[in-house]
């Protein structure tokens, strides 16, 4: 019989047993898996010239850097910078130069991508350093790769050891020693106390000012330091301070400028992003997503991105030409690394509940409610309930929601040889939403491979799918209509319950859901069930054909398809007539393809000139059907049956296409390194556009200047870099769908019934405009950039004036054409602005913390309009009541409505058919006897009193992202915020009218006008007789939200290495923790979108109806490498 | 070979784009109105549009009851709503929502027309015959006909588009045409059509009363000529149709309210003309009809027909009705039980009845069968556009306008005897009786009146109101038919609507006065 353990490490041999099963089962996860080795694709195919003559390394260096995209990490003082060298090659590898260099030296390089370590051959070898041991630890990158040659010194001594190729260090503290500082050339220098600690480990992150770091553009990728334009980045640790079912969670506030709003809380709900402004009325607004090369691809997960790269301003966009007025947003994923296979696993599970309810009244205070209503209409009738009876009865916010609980799991796993490199990741994710029966499950897989298939040649694929499964809940929509359950849970009586006496449902009595189901059975017994697949794959090429002159082609696919299912049992009070079933699905094929040629040259060392020319392909074609039937004899069956309907309801079909084609071209030159110029040029054409204007020109230029660069500030080491950059460039939006240039006849769904019998019949729809074409963006750009304190402090502000002409806009016809209107190039917009950045680090004592700030002011403005004439739009979730309106010299996004005066009180001028108690609006307007507005009061409250009463832009938006660390704990806190944006709170309109007798707000009731509580501003009840759109409903929006907070906790690498795990961190994290604001609704940041009217996300925001409820989630998690 | 794999691959990179004429368009399952007439059906189905349109919610489903309804002297409008505010705005003004939509509505039902009447001659020969073609385009232009005979009722002088707008820029700045002329262009219309078009249509048992036929050509145009008071030709057409009854299948019902009554099962001789709706059908789109939606009681009083209750009967319009006569019952709820069971007389203050006046039944009998309190607002009614009582009283307008009462009264007592035929069965009853003995002028009052009785709700007696020229400050002043609290302001003016803004400020020409 063996010895017993002792229990801690019985439950360490366990732990790792355990990991190391997780580890090779995952490893079972993934195929293709290869061995290490140190050569990279880049290095491959890079291939340099160098003549040099006794001069300075350093020089030579310099010169690598500026001629290709690597870059040197290197301890200058283990490295002897200054000395001479000769090298003369040419047309060759870096492996080639980098022996030629260090040739009789002992220094050794390493290589991965574009980053060559260089340190002493003593560093690199594994042999055991005999230094005294009091102090050791790990010093690594942030993904984990051991750093080697990494100074540690005790700080303010000369005593210092450096890192082993393991990134191991070992070093003698003196006593009273307070701390150690671990400092490398790209890297953040950093200062850790050390206290009673033995053991240091240390990750040491990129230098934020990153002058080496290299940006992917359009067709291509620059240095930072040769950039141009206004092109933000989100790097991959800014992605991952807390698990996201949607990238977009994770961008929100990181970049001035780019404004995501999520529509509302639903799980898999949309989200409505901006760069700049939205620019158009009937065309889209959102910026085009380019995935790895890939036009439309679907948005990777958070863990799957590298780096994303948003080109805010127009010559950044232009590459993009007819799509790019909306700004860009270039998403590049993860590849392959070659060496050690890498197992990277990401695990949480976060519970989560709405952050507010509306305080209505219960059913004794209800039952109140609707007598005195009664009785104020009908003086003298009879009571309808008798509220001493009558208990709290039932709340219905209670009854529809529920605790949510999201779980996602994510595992990668990276590796690779000289030749081959994969990076693959699978994701499930799985969100039992807030709201009862709403659900919403995810799996995501990706497949990077990128091969050197010759010298010259590489290539690759990234394969993605996803694949979902959802049950809806109706939200932010009329219940009666549509089953919203919100709507249904604010309004409907308290008084009764979910269950009669019998076990069957309970309907409404009293409120306005007349005879209604309740709000539990149409969240539960309606199902609306989706699914879906996505398969993308994306194939390159690139090839050097000769020195300099390299050739990338790309052919991306992606095949989409869903599936939506529903069904409404007939004991619902909407299908008393029969049961429902329906089944909608489409599909859709997404083709593209792109080749470019690159050509890069430097002349007499000071002029570099890089051209790119290519052209692009790119063609979609989609598909739908859709059938229902009514009356069903088993509910079982659900949609599943449609056959069996006693009514087959009228199936459809459609399909649509379109296609384009692009060729471009791009110029850069530097001069000196001082003076950058771009220039671009695209001619695009487009299928959805009129036959005589197929075709548009899309030029741009900008141009940097590297202040720093000059002879003046050399010296001056407080500045580390400093730049002003400017920029002019058009662009264009085609996205108005297709075949709005052709004349339709309609007849899909348009039946007339002869003698009851059905027979089609087609209706005109629309005609033809051969004129139709883009809406062009023109933007005027400039910026500085300042970093101080050897990176320590980052600063840019950009100042942008962007106008957008000939708006694709929907002109109304003069309706005796038979047309409502025709889409036309016509209008004006504009939108400018100013946003600032500000990236801090501070480090002391062990102690990090890293800032970035931004903050981003726009103004949008409609400059003319067709014919100079309102664009008023009756939308909005009460029919006929006017909402928003589009007038030149306004803001867009602006309210149209009421002013609201309070009630009227006695002894006020009351208008006939008022009274005192009731709403009071303000009377401005008239009319003339030839019906002309006069500007003048004329009596009478009616539609020509309505005026802007707000508009829901905000003065500015920022983000503040904070990260903090010590010792092993990591602290992450995110804020966002918005500022002087007003709401239309449509909730409150329907609950505190009292138009209905439907429940209400304890608020509204308390505080009704009667004859002995005059001092108010809400009437008296039952006196309005409709909705009414006014100020009163207009709310400051205004909000500052904590996005985030996480603490996390990385292991020891005492711990870690004993379980053969090279990190392990644990943290907590809370989403949503806490938002100030005046708004009283749910949450401010919403979008009442459910016809996904293109109007209404890009000019009629600020409107939050019965939105599905935002939640507080409290998340655990741990990410843990192999 | 690795030379021959980078072309291949290039090849393949480019072989997208180098086929020409990339970028056309080319749609499928949408049609294009240059390539869509190709058969008979395709010709039918263009045609069909339009009545399709009238079937709508826009048109006969609802809106004409906000607007041709709301505005005459029997109909009252509960809600002062933004747009549903005829009664207490005078004049309506150029947004009022309602008389929008029917501009726009009945000029899209005018362009399916002329989409029909410019396209069907362009299908080829030898898929449709010469006398098919001729009576599609008979069929479109009697429609076309009867819409403008709308629109110049209710807006005056309004523009004449008689071809299918291909180029709205061409039309943008027309003018309207004076009503005398859009009056000939609809007679000639007419009366090209009418002989073209076939005496029935036939679809099972059920007569097919939803497409127009000889029957109705020769209806609309009684109608039109009586009101341009071109009497001998009123007469002339109202004969006509009178004469060939049995050849079109028409006759009174012998009981009044299965008059309005088309239920699969039932038959309505009596319909000329009808408006077809289809319930449960959401690929017709639902909710097309809400006329009794806006007629019926509210169903939070325990009444079981669920309505909204905002159109109504005004009290003077029962004054019109003898209290014996039949037709009373059938076209007013005069009595309504509230949740308990127990019945009220509509002058009950607080009880079911919209501001203490009678609701309008008559459109619910074209719902018998039904289940009322679910699908009020999504029917399968037929509602009469005409009916054949209303010939019978053109021709006894029209017979007394020329040559006295004497040959008239054979015209008006068929409907007066029908009336009596209380629940359809011969009713002691003598109310109303026949008429006898008038006076000229005593007999223009009483076929004024049984018109405003026997077509009462039905969309005429506004225009009965202004094609008379009865003095409107009569009708609605103080001691009028309705009163309106502020009538003085009514001028002739009020006899139109106003063109809507909408249109008027796209193309300001139609502000220019004409005829």
């Amino acid at each position: 019989m063996k010895k017993n353990k002792p229990f801690g490490e019985l439950f360490l041999c366990s732990l790792k047993k355990t990991l190391k099963i997780m580890r090779n089962a995952l490893i079972l996860l993934f195929v293709g898996v290869l061995q290490a080795n140190a050569i990279d694709t880049y290095s491959q195919k890079t291939r340099l010239s160098l003549n040099f003559t006794d001069t300075e390394l350093t020089k030579v260096l310099d010169k690598i850097e500026v001629e290709s995209q690597f870059f040197f990490l290197y301890n200058e003082k283990l490295l002897d910078t200054e000395r001479k060298v000769n090298i003369n090659v040419n047309d060759q590898l870096i492996t080639v130069i980098l022996d030629d260099l260090f040739k009789g030296t002992d220094v050794k390089y390493s290589i991965v991508d574009r980053k060559i370590i260089l340190a002493p051959d003593y560093l690199t070898s594994e042999s055991e350093q005999q230094v005294q041991k009091k102090i050791t630890g790990t010093v690594t990158e942030k993904n984990g790769a051991p750093l080697p040659g990494v100074n540690v010194v005790v700080t303010g001594t000369s005593l210092g050891a450096l890192t082993d190729v393991n990134g191991k260090y070992s070093l003698e503290v003196p006593q009273g020693s307070k701390s150690i500082t671990f400092s490398f050339i790209g890297k953040k220098p950093q200062e850790v106390s050390i206290g009673t600690l033995t053991q240091i480990n240390v990750v040491m992150a990129e230098s934020e000012i990153g002058l080496e770091e290299v940006i992917v553009i359009g067709y291509g990728t620059v240095k930072k330091s040769d950039l141009t334009v206004s092109v933000a980045t989100i790097a991959s640790d800014k992605l991952e301070a807390f698990p996201t079912t949607n990238v977009l969670q994770a961008m929100q506030g990181k970049v001035a400028g780019l404004s995501i709003t999520t529509n509302n809380g639903a799980p898999g709900s949309g989200s409505t992003i901006r760069i700049r402004g939205g620019s158009s009325v009937n065309a889209s607004s959102s910026p085009l997503w380019v995935v790895d090369g890939f036009p439309g691809a679907p948005q990777p997960e958070s863990e799957d991105i590298q780096s994303i790269q948003v080109l805010r301003d127009a010559s950044a966009a232009a590459i993009y030409g007819s799509r790019g007025a909306n700004g860009v947003i270039l998403v590049t994923t993860k590849k392959g690394t070659s060496g050690d296979m890498k197992v990277q696993a990401n695990v949480s599970y976060s519970i989560g509940q709405a952050t507010k309810k509306y305080d209505l009244l219960d059913a004794h205070e209800y039952a109140k409610f609707v007598n005195d209503r009664n009785e104020n209409l009908h003086p003298g009738s009879n009571p309808i309930f008798d509220p001493d009876t009558i208990g709290v009865g039932t709340n219905w916010q209670d009854v529809v929601l529920r605790k949510s609980a999201l779980q996602m799991y994510q595992v990668s796993v990276t590796g690779g040889s000289d030749k081959v490199k994969v990076y693959s990741s699978v994701k499930y994710s799985n969100n039992k939403a807030i709201i009862i029966s709403s659900f919403n499950e995810y799996l995501t897989g990706k497949l990077n491979l990128d091969a050197a298939v010759s010298d010259k040649t590489n290539v690759g694929m990234h394969l993605d799918f996803y694949h979902y499964n959802n049950n809806g809940v109706p939200s932010q929509t009329w219940f009666q209509g549509s089953g919203g359950v919100i709507q249904s849970a604010l309004v409907f009586e308290p008084t009764v319950g979910i269950y009669k006496a019998d076990g069957t449902y309970q309907r409404s009595i009293n409120s306005s859901q007349g005879g209604g189901d309740n709000p539990y059975v149409n969240a539960v017994e309606r199902k609306n069930q989706g699914t879906g697949d996505n398969l993308s794959s994306n194939m390159y090429l690139d090839f050097e054909i000769i020195k300099g002159l390299k050739l990338n082609t790309n052919l991306a696919i992606q095949f989409n398809s869903n599936r939506n299912g529903s069904y409404a049992p007939s004991f619902l009070k909407l299908n008393a007539d029969g049961a429902t079933a329906s089944m909608y699905a489409d599909r859709n094929i997404n083709l593209s393809n792109y080749v470019y040629l690159t050509f890069e040259k430097t002349f007499a060392d000071i002029h570099k000139l890089t051209v790119m020319a290519g052209h692009d392909y790119q063609s979609y074609v989609g598909e739908s059907f859709s059938a229902a039937g009514k009356g069903f004899t088993n509910d079982a069956w659900t949609y599943w049956a449609l056959g069996t309907a006693t009514t087959a309801l009228t199936p459809s079909s459609g399909t649509g296409s379109w296609k384009m084609e692009g060729i471009y071209g791009r110029l850069n030159y530097s001069l000196k390194e001082k003076y950058f110029f771009t220039f671009t040029a695209r001619e695009d054409g487009s299928s959805r556009f009129g036959a005589d204007n197929k075709w548009a020109f899309f030029p741009s230029a900008a141009v940097r200047w590297n202040i720093k660069k000059e002879s003046f500030l050399e010296g001056i080491d407080a500045i580390s870099d400093l730049s002003l950059h400017g920029g002019w460039g058009s662009n264009g939006n085609t996205d108005i769908g297709s075949y709005n240039s052709l004349a339709t006849l309609n007849g899909n769904g348009i039946y007339e019934y002869v003698g009851g019998i059905k027979q089609a019949a087609v209706v005109p729809t629309s005609v033809a405009n051969a004129k139709l074409s883009w809406e062009t963006t023109t933007m005027t750009d400039a910026g500085a950039d300042i970093s101080i304190f050897n990176g320590k402090v980052n600063f840019s502000a950009e100042y942008y004036n962007k106008v957008t002409t000939g708006l694709l806009y929907t002109v109304p016809l003069p309706k005796y054409t038979g047309y409502d209107n025709m889409y036309q190039n016509i209008g004006k917009f504009s939108n400018e602005g100013v946003e600032f950045t500000l990236g801090t680090i501070l480090s002391k004592g062990g102690f990090n913390w890293s800032s970035d700030f931004n903050i981003s002011f726009n103004k949008t403005k409609v400059v003319t309009l067709p014919k100079g004439t309102d664009l008023i739009a009756g939308w909005s979730p009460f029919s006929g009541v006017s909402s928003w309106i589009l007038r030149e010299g306004e803001a867009t996004n602006s309210f149209w409505g009421f002013v609201y005066e309070g009630v009227y009180q006695q002894g006020d001028d009351i208008p006939a058919g008022e009274a005192v108690g009731h709403a009071k609006y303000a009377d401005i307007n008239g009319r003339d006897t030839n019906g002309m507005l006069t500007g003048q009061p004329d009596g009478k409250i009616d539609g020509d009193d309505k005026t802007i009463i707000g508009n829901a832009n905000p003065k500015f938006t920022f983000g503040w992202t904070n990260d903090f660390g010590y010792k092993g704990f990591d602290l992450n806190i995110q804020l966002t915020g918005s500022y002087g944006n007003k709401m239309v709170n449509a909730t409150r309109i329907e609950l505190e009218t009292h138009y209905n007798p439907d429940n209400t707000t304890r608020s509204s009731y308390a505080d009704a006008w009667t004859p002995t509580h005059t001092n108010t501003n809400v009437p008296s009840l039952g006196s309005e007789t409709q909705y009414t759109y006014s100020s009163r409903w207009v709310e400051d929006a205004s909000y500052l939200r904590i996005q985030n907070i996480a603490l996390g906790y990385t292991l020891p690498s005492s711990v870690t290495n004993m379980l053969k795990i090279s990190k392990w961190r644990l943290y907590i994290s809370m989403q949503n923790v806490a938002i100030l604001t005046k708004y009283s609704g749910y949450d401010p940041e919403v979008i009442w979108n459910p016809a996904g009217s293109t109007l209404a996300s890009n000019v009629f925001r600020g409107m939050e109806y019965d939105t599905y409820p935002r939640t507080r989630n409290f998340t655990m998690g741990m990410n843990i490498t192999f | 070979m690795k030379k021959l794999f980078y072309i291949i691959f290039l090849a393949l990179s480019l072989v997208w784009s180098a086929c020409n004429k990339i970028l056309e368009e080319h749609r499928l399952g949408a049609m294009a109105p240059e390539d869509y007439f190709t058969s008979k059906a395709a010709g039918e189905a263009a045609v069909l549009g339009a009545y399709a349109y009238m079937a709508g919610y826009e048109d006969y489903g609802n809106d004409i009851q906000m607007s041709v309804g709301a505005r005459d002297d029997q109909y009252k409008i509960a809600y002062a709503g933004d747009h549903l505010n005829m009664d207490l705005i005078l004049p309506v003004t150029p947004q009022n929502e309602k008389t929008r939509t029917q501009w726009l509505r009945i000029y899209s039902e005018i362009s399916c027309c002329n989409n029909a009447i410019s396209g069907i001659p362009n299908i080829p020969s030898d898929k449709i015959t010469a006398a098919d073609t001729a009576t599609l385009i008979a069929e479109a232009k009697v429609i076309r006909a009867f819409n403008y005979f709308r629109l110049v009722r209710m807006y005056g002088a309004v523009p004449y588009i008689d071809k299918f707008v291909t180029d709205p820029a061409a039309v943008a700045s027309t003018t309207k045409m004076p009503t005398a002329d859009i009056y000939t262009h609809i007679i000639a219309d007419l009366e090209a059509s009418k002989d073209k078009l076939p005496n029935k249509y036939d679809a099972g048992t059920t007569p097919v009363r939803g497409r127009v036929s000889k029957g109705t050509a020769y209806t609309v145009l009684a109608d039109v000529y009586l009101t341009r008071q071109n009497w001998t030709k009123a007469l002339e057409n109202a004969k006509y149709v009178i004469d060939h009854k049995a050849d079109f299948g028409y006759d009174l019902m012998s009981d009044f309210k299965m008059a309005f009554n088309f239920f699969p099962g039932t038959t309505s001789q009596e319909a000329i003309w009808v408006a077809e709706f289809k319930s449960g059908d959401a690929g017709y789109s639902t909710g097309r009809d809400q006329l009794i939606m806006l007629t019926g009681l509210p169903s939070w009083f325990g009444w079981n027909i669920g309505g909204w209750a905002t159109a109504y009967a005004s009290a003077q319009s029962l004054n019109d009705f003898d209290a014996a006569d039949y037709r009373r019952k059938v076209t007013f709820w005069e009595d309504a039980p509230d949740n308990n069971g127990v019945m009220h007389h509509y002058d009950e203050a607080g009880k079911p009845f919209p501001q203490s006046c009678p609701a309008i039944r008559k459109l619910m009998w074209s719902y018998i069968g039904t289940n009322l309190q679910d699908a009020c607002y999504n029917t399968d009614m037929k509602w009469p556009i005409y009916r054949y009582a209303e010939v019978l009283l053109i021709a006894a307008e029209a017979e007394n306008e020329l040559n006295g009462p004497v040959n008239a009264y054979q015209y008006i007592n068929q409907v007066r005897a029908r009336a009596r035929n209380y629940d359809g069965v011969l009713n002691s009853s003598l109310i109303p009786a026949n008429l006898s003995g008038l006076s000229k002028d005593d007999f223009r009052t009483a076929v004024i009146l049984e018109r405003k009785v026997e077509l009462a709700f039905e969309f005429k007696r506004w225009f009965d109101i202004t094609r008379l020229n009865l003095t409107l400050s009569t009708v609605f002043g103080p001691t009028g038919t309705d009163p309106l609290p502020n009538s003085s302001q009514i001028t002739q003016t009020y006899r139109f609507f106003p063109i809507p803004q909408v249109d008027t400020d796209l193309n300001q020409n139609l502000l220019l006065p004409v005829d």
